[in-house]
């Protein structure tokens, strides 16, 4: 009876005990990386084509994701302003929407299932068949090697793909209202300058460097901690998407109380 | 396929970087254009304007806020603005503060201070600055809103103490004399509506009894007119030329008369001076005349004596013999 009463704290404590030794682990390999940057003959040259795979070729799913996000959020306004806000603030509601929350939220959550589970499957499945276990063998640092190309990567690029993202929202946003709204091209821009200010673009890059950074280290560190073989890399995808998906929403709130 | 990546890479990271730094400045409304000027104003306070915001001239957008801070002695604002470099501002321009629209927008509209002289605006410190005024937001005007509905909850309190039930029935005995007042006002103004109306019935007889005066007046000139015209009435003025002529021949030759008049005037007034003395005379009663006008025995006597004369005569006639004898021999 008591054991059976006391399973749900038994479970808490167990889940407490695991997030919070992932998260000093987690930390312990952010602290690795931040170590391992001065490798820069290792990671510099590895780069680039992280940046092109991170970066690059993301931008087709995160044009694709925002161009319909603009169309919807102007018709959903001109649908909601209709008969008691002037249709200008289609304008409005499409530009701040698009450059303080789906656009670097949108961008994120498509490239944690993209970059994420890319990052987690290729670095767990080194990890299983033990070539991260080779290179420390062979002395080579292998979070200078793995891990630092892909944060950084992910850092760099991830803003680049979120401001292109914006552009495109915006974009389908103003190409949606002057063709399926009654409203001008003037209308809409007027709406989009009135209450813009340069921090709304700040904001937007601070949060998709800092989604980069999270989805690319949560890969890295599912992906350094897997186990088990083919099912083990399977679970550490998985996880790695959840877990930089629930993170990447976190840290829009963080970032939503701390910096507005 | 590294220098593929290389390519694309840079492609994309210049793309957004043009698309962020092209596309905030435009959203802020910045040109590249030089051809801008800074117009500085100055404000006790600047409501909810920010920098990037309109600025307006007769309600064209011409330029933008670019800064705006507090003066270093702290009792003004300074706001400086980009306008576009040839636009000529009034001479006596002012800046307003004012919403752009009802959702929160604001904006600067340059104007002539003629526009609007109620305006309080802050006294700039130097003499190119323009003054400027900053029309109330919504949350002053809260506030005002919140005073006056405090005094008016102090004001319905005292109405309330003051308000008895002695008031109300005095109040309901008022409002039912004012009644009466009324309905008498409305009686008397019925009558005086039927005594207009008869004067007015009266004034349009006159008027048309004047019409009529007017239509006979208008005959009369009209013949009088044409009598002017007519023949005789020039021969009648030639006549009365020469009647004129004559009575001022007849003047000139009566010009001599009063010589003699004057004469005559002279014996005359020597002649009352006589009378006169003979009447003195005769009122002192000098003289038999005076006597007898003064003495009136002397008047009966002589009436006596008449009387006696008349006995006579009519003896005489009647006995003519007793008299006269006549005797032829």
């Amino acid at each position: 009876m008591i054991r059976l009463l006391g399973a749900p704290f038994a479970a808490l404590g167990r889940g407490s005990t695991t997030l919070a030794e992932g998260v000093g682990r987690w930390g312990m390999l952010t602290g690795q990386t931040i170590q391992a940057l001065r490798h820069v003959d290792v990671w510099l040259r590895l780069l680039l084509p992280q940046m092109a795979r991170v970066g690059v070729d993301s931008v087709p799913i995160a044009l694709f994701i925002a161009m319909f996000t603009g169309i919807v959020l102007a018709l959903q306004a001109s649908y909601t302003f209709t008969g008691a806000i002037p249709l200008y603030f289609v304008g409005v509601l499409v530009g701040k929407t698009m450059m303080l929350e789906l656009g670097p939220v949108l961008t994120g959550l498509a490239l944690s299932g993209r970059v994420g589970a890319n990052i987690a499957a290729e670095l767990g499945t080194m990890r299983v068949t033990e070539q991260i276990d080779a290179l420390e063998t062979l002395a080579y640092p292998p979070v200078a090697y793995l891990v630092v190309p892909r944060v950084l990567a992910a850092i760099i690029m991830f803003p680049v793909v979120t401001a292109l993202a914006i552009g495109m929202g915006i974009f389908a946003g103003w190409a949606t209202s002057i063709q399926l709204l009654d409203m001008t091209s003037a209308e809409f821009i007027n709406g989009l300058t009135l209450f813009f200010v340069p921090f709304d673009v700040t904001f937007a890059m601070i949060k998709a460097t800092s989604f980069g950074f999270m989805v690319a280290s949560i890969g890295c560190f599912f992906g350094f901690t897997t186990e088990g073989g083919a099912e083990g890399v399977g679970h550490s995808t998985t996880r790695a998407v959840v877990v930089s998906s629930m993170v990447i929403l976190v840290l829009d709130a963080f970032w939503a109380v701390t910096l507005l | 396929m590294k220098r593929s990546n290389e390519a694309m890479v840079g492609v994309v990271i210049l793309a957004a970087l043009i698309l962020v730094t092209f596309g905030t400045l435009w959203l802020q409304g910045v040109t590249l254009r030089a051809d801008e000027r800074e117009v500085t104003a100055a404000f006790n306070r600047v409501g909810l304007i920010k920098a990037g915001n309109a600025v307006k001239l007769r309600g064209v957008r011409i330029g933008r806020i670019r800064e705006i801070q507090v003066a270093p002695q702290g009792d003004l604002v300074e706001v400086t603005m980009r306008i576009q470099e040839d636009i000529s501002l009034p001479d006596d321009a002012v800046a307003i503060v004012s919403p752009e629209s009802l959702f929160g927008d604001w904006q600067i509209e340059i104007a002539s201070r003629d526009h609007f002289p109620e305006h309080r605006y802050a006294n700039p410190r130097e003499p190119d600055h323009l003054p400027g005024y900053s029309i109330p937001d919504i949350s002053q005007l809260t506030a005002t809103a919140d005073r006056i509905s405090a005094d008016i909850e102090v004001l319905t309190e005292r109405v309330g103490i003051a308000f008895s039930e002695e008031t109300a029935r005095n109040i309901a005995s008022l409002i039912e004399n004012v009644e009466n007042v009324t309905q008498r006002l409305s009686d008397l103004i019925s009558q005086q509506a039927d005594a207009f109306s008869g004067v007015t019935e009266e004034i349009q007889v006159i008027a048309e009894e004047v019409g009529y005066a007017a239509t006979g007046a208008r005959q009369s000139f009209e013949r009088i007119n044409q009598t002017l015209a007519r023949e005789e009435f020039s021969q009648a003025l030639s006549d009365m030329t020469e009647v004129t002529a004559s009575l001022r021949q007849i003047t000139r030759e009566m010009e001599g008369t009063p010589e003699d008049i004057r004469g005559m005037a002279v014996k005359a007034d020597s002649t009352f001076a006589r009378i006169n003395s003979i009447m003195a005379g005769l009122e002192a009663g000098e003289g038999t005349l005076g006597r007898l006008l003064e003495d009136p025995t002397m008047a009966q006597e002589m009436e006596g004596t008449l009387q006696e004369l008349q006995l006579l005569l009519s003896d005489i006639r009647e006995n003519p013999r007793r008299y006269l004898r006549l005797s032829i021999f």
